[in-house]
């Protein structure tokens, strides 16, 4: 719809969410790919293990 | 001399000669699954609880050698081991053993890895939904923002954009109730799920129409929020469930154990229970729980039969006798015909009774079943009545048709499907932290509208485990100890329970069905059956030991089944509570009514056999009592499974933790914490559901009179979704002294 772009031009400068809701969702998918990505690998499993796992020391000397 | 090697050169084998002492993982490595070099294996752990246990489980195992991965999941209890080389299975379970946690063989069922992926897909569906709802919003706020000064094209573009982020959302995320408002529409019936996915389907398709003609209002936003919140419902549900799942495989351990078959040649093989087929022929080993239901070929066995019978005293067969499954042989390995599969076997029927038990079960209809079964019609009556209404006015089919589906979009079932979910996750979350384990959310349910609880005795009132009374006189436990310190038989153990560590004879024979016997100071001792002692008894009287030192007289030792500690103040406060209590065993009359005197109890059967309790659970039923059963044997698993409710204590490692609604750790003390806490959480969720019931009576005014936009759909469908959340993490809070 090029004449709707011209129009938005024109009424007042807002030709600046043209590109930034783009970038926006990007990111937004990006974070998603992400969270994809962690429930396919198991990630999600065990959140009682993986809150516990924190606090195990590794026992590696200094 | 090491008790050890006492037990070993002295002990009358009746079969072969293998000295050395079974352990009783050895049946495990019929689990193992080999996979070129590498070997692995799945137990199921149960007790491990923190950080703590986690490290030292993994730690240790992963010290043994060849061990090259062990991973134990703390919410399920899974451990998966893979290791190289010679190491057997049975030291692994051992090890894990050691530390003091409970190990078995996991359940070799699909039934975990089902749901697990059903878990996973509402997982991913929230997650797609959760950043459609967020991106979509981002606009929406923009064009709420703006109104009346954002221009009819820029609308229009927000709009669009809106749609191509709804468009997979709806569709990925949407699936689960899809699917399920489809198969049951099949059927010609209605669920939650239908109401659902047609407020849904419209709000997306309403939207994406006006869309196209360049309308005021998309309720894009209201569909992704829709699902979102719906599916995080959908989702704690299914969390609690795979719990549940895991609590269940640890009875799988019971039929999962190895069987040793004698084949024709002679020669014991370690088989997976399930190959054995009638008329082979069995070994079981001393202490070994029998897996099929079998006939003894040896002369003589005694076995504890308290998981069957529910009986503490051990049982003595003959030739011939039928051993049945779950029954465990306390003398020297026997042999014995296997008469069925172990899919034929006792624990085989109990397990259909309780899967009698839990078809009527899922029967039972739960609180939010009938707040559904009141919604659907009247929200949907009311959309359809708001578009005739509209259209009668004059207002055009565009108009009208808007304005019913913002109707079903705002009294959208959002809180009414977070009401039960939310208060279920949370009360169950609480009574982890107290030591009970909760099965399945709509328990609490039924937990809370008890009114008379029926107990077993045996491991649920009484330890289960024979002790020795405390008349005894010390000098006669000491010299008895001596020769009891070298056997495993129950009343062994609690003779030398009883003395405390010391020194042991040397030589001391065991002889089966009769008892010890060594020479001492020259003198033949013996501890054993008053027949074998030369006293005038008849073999079923097990009930007491007598020792005799040379010539003298025999001493009877007398044995007493003890109460678990803290019992007695359950019950006082459970009958202050309002709940009448009543005692169903399957033990001895005498040691019934020792045990309700001591308790107070007026209301005892003794001597009931599983029909007996099922019958019983059903005269209760029918005189309209709802009962929570609490057991442990397999006795009751019939009676758990029929009763109102059931709880089991974790000590029993059987079917009955299937056959019931929850399980406890320690003693029935936290019965009345966990009554109190399921009258609270119904409590909660008659509260949401009121809310809800509430929330609807002030929206469909709003809707129905074209003041929905969905500025005001989205800002209603947050707020009470989270007042109704908010509202049950109050159960969180609960402290016993409340």
């Amino acid at each position: 719809m090029p004449s709707d772009w011209l129009l938005l031009r024109k009424e007042s400068d807002l030709s600046g969410i043209l590109f930034l809701i783009p970038i926006a969702l990007f990111m937004g998918l990006l974070g998603l790919g992400a969270f994809i990505w962690s429930v396919r690998t198991g990630q999600f499993d065990d959140p009682a293990g993986s809150a516990n796992r924190i606090l195990i020391d590794e026992d590696k000397p200094l | 001399m090491s008790t050890s090697d006492v037990l070993a050169h002295t002990r009358d084998w009746s079969l072969g000669d293998t000295p050395e002492q079974e352990s009783p993982f050895a049946g495990l490595s019929a689990f193992v699954q080999k996979n070129g070099k590498s070997q692995h294996l799945e137990l199921h752990v149960s007790g491990a609880k923190c950080a703590g246990c986690l490290a030292k489980i993994e730690k240790s195992v992963g010290a043994l050698e060849g061990v090259s991965e062990a991973r134990l999941n703390l919410s399920t209890g899974k451990f998966d081991i893979t290791w190289q080389g010679p190491l057997p299975a049975s030291e692994i379970a051992e090890t894990v053993s050691g530390l003091g946690y409970g190990v078995s063989a996991a359940a070799e069922t699909d039934a975990d890895e089902v749901q697990r992926k059903e878990e996973r897909e509402l997982l991913l569906a929230m997650g797609v939904a959760a950043f459609a709802a967020a991106n979509i919003m981002l606009l929406s706020v923009s064009v709420w923002a703006g109104a009346g000064e954002m221009g009819s094209n820029t609308k229009q573009i927000m709009h669009a954009i809106s749609g191509v982020i709804a468009l997979p959302a709806v569709a990925f995320s949407g699936r689960p109730f899809f699917r399920s408002a489809w198969s049951v529409l099949k059927r010609g019936r209605a669920n939650m799920d239908v109401p659902i996915s047609l407020a849904i389907t419209l709000a997306f398709t309403v939207s994406v129409v006006e869309t196209i003609r360049g309308g005021e209002h998309a309720y894009f936003d209201a569909a992704a929020m829709l699902i979102f919140f719906l599916l995080i419902g959908r989702f704690l549900e299914a969390r609690v469930r795979r719990r549940a799942c895991s609590a269940a495989n640890d009875l799988a351990g019971i039929s999962n154990r190895a069987v040793t078959r004698i084949d024709c040649d002679g020669n014991a093989i370690k088989v997976n229970p399930g190959v054995v087929a009638p008329g082979d022929t069995i070994l079981l080993s001393q202490g070994e729980r029998a897996v099929v239901d079998m006939a003894l070929s040896d002369e003589f066995c005694e076995l504890d039969e308290s998981l069957v019978t529910g009986e503490s005293a051990p049982h003595v067969l003959s030739k011939g006798m039928r051993i049945y499954a779950g029954a465990v042989n306390l003398s020297g390995p026997v042999q014995a015909k296997a008469l069925s599969r172990a899919s034929d076997s006792l624990l085989a029927d109990i397990g259909r009774m309780l899967d009698a038990g839990e078809q009527r079960r899922s029967a039972y209809r739960k609180i939010a079943d009938k707040a559904v079964a009141l919604y659907v019609p009247f929200v949907h009556s009311a959309a359809a009545l708001t578009f005739i209404g509209w259209m009668l006015a004059g207002a055009g089919f565009r108009e009208s048709i808007l304005i019913a589906v913002s109707t079903l979009i705002i009294t959208c079932p959002c809180a009414l499907a977070l009401a039960a979910p939310v208060a279920h996750v949370v009360a169950a979350g609480k009574l982890f932290q107290l030591g009970i384990f909760l099965k399945s959310g709509d328990a609490l349910e039924r937990f809370a509208s008890v009114d008379r609880i029926v107990l077993d005795k045996t491991g649920t009132l009484s330890l289960g485990i024979p002790q020795l009374s405390e008349e005894t006189d010390e000098n006669t436990i000491a010299d008895a100890a001596l020769l009891a310190r070298s056997s495993r038989h129950p009343l062994s153990r609690a003779i030398s329970d009883a003395a405390g560590p010391g020194p042991v004879a040397p030589n001391v024979k065991e002889i089966p069905g009769c008892g010890l016997e060594a020479t001492i100071e020259g003198q033949l001792w013996r501890l054993g059956s008053g027949r074998w002692v030369g006293l005038n008894q008849d073999a079923s009287h097990t009930r007491n030991l007598y020792l005799q030192r040379g010539d003298e007289m025999p001493i009877a030792l007398e044995f007493a089944d003890r109460l678990i500690p803290g019992t007695d103040e359950a019950i006082k406060t459970l009958e202050a509570a309002g709940y009448q209590t009543e005692i169903l065993s399957g033990d001895t009359e005498d040691r019934v009514s020792e045990v309700a005197r001591e308790l107070g109890v007026s209301d005892y059967t003794s001597a009931a056999s599983p029909q007996e309790k099922a019958a019983r659970l059903e005269t209760l039923r029918d005189q309209g009592h709802k009962v929570l059963m609490v057991g442990d044997g397999l006795n009751d698993a019939g009676a758990l499974s029929l009763a109102h409710a059931s709880v089991t204590p974790g000590t029993a490692i059987d079917i009955s933790q299937a056959a019931s609604d929850a399980v406890y750790s320690g003693g029935i003390s936290s019965l009345p914490v966990l009554l109190k806490i399921s009258k609270r959480t119904r409590n909660v969720m008659l509260e949401n559901f009121t809310f809800a019931a509430l929330y609807n009576l002030v929206a469909i005014p709003i809707a129905v009179t074209g003041h929905a936009t969905p500025l005001v759909a989205a800002l209603a469908m947050s707020f009470s979704s989270v007042a109704v959340s908010l509202n049950a993490i109050r159960l969180a809070a609960f402290t016993e002294g409340k």
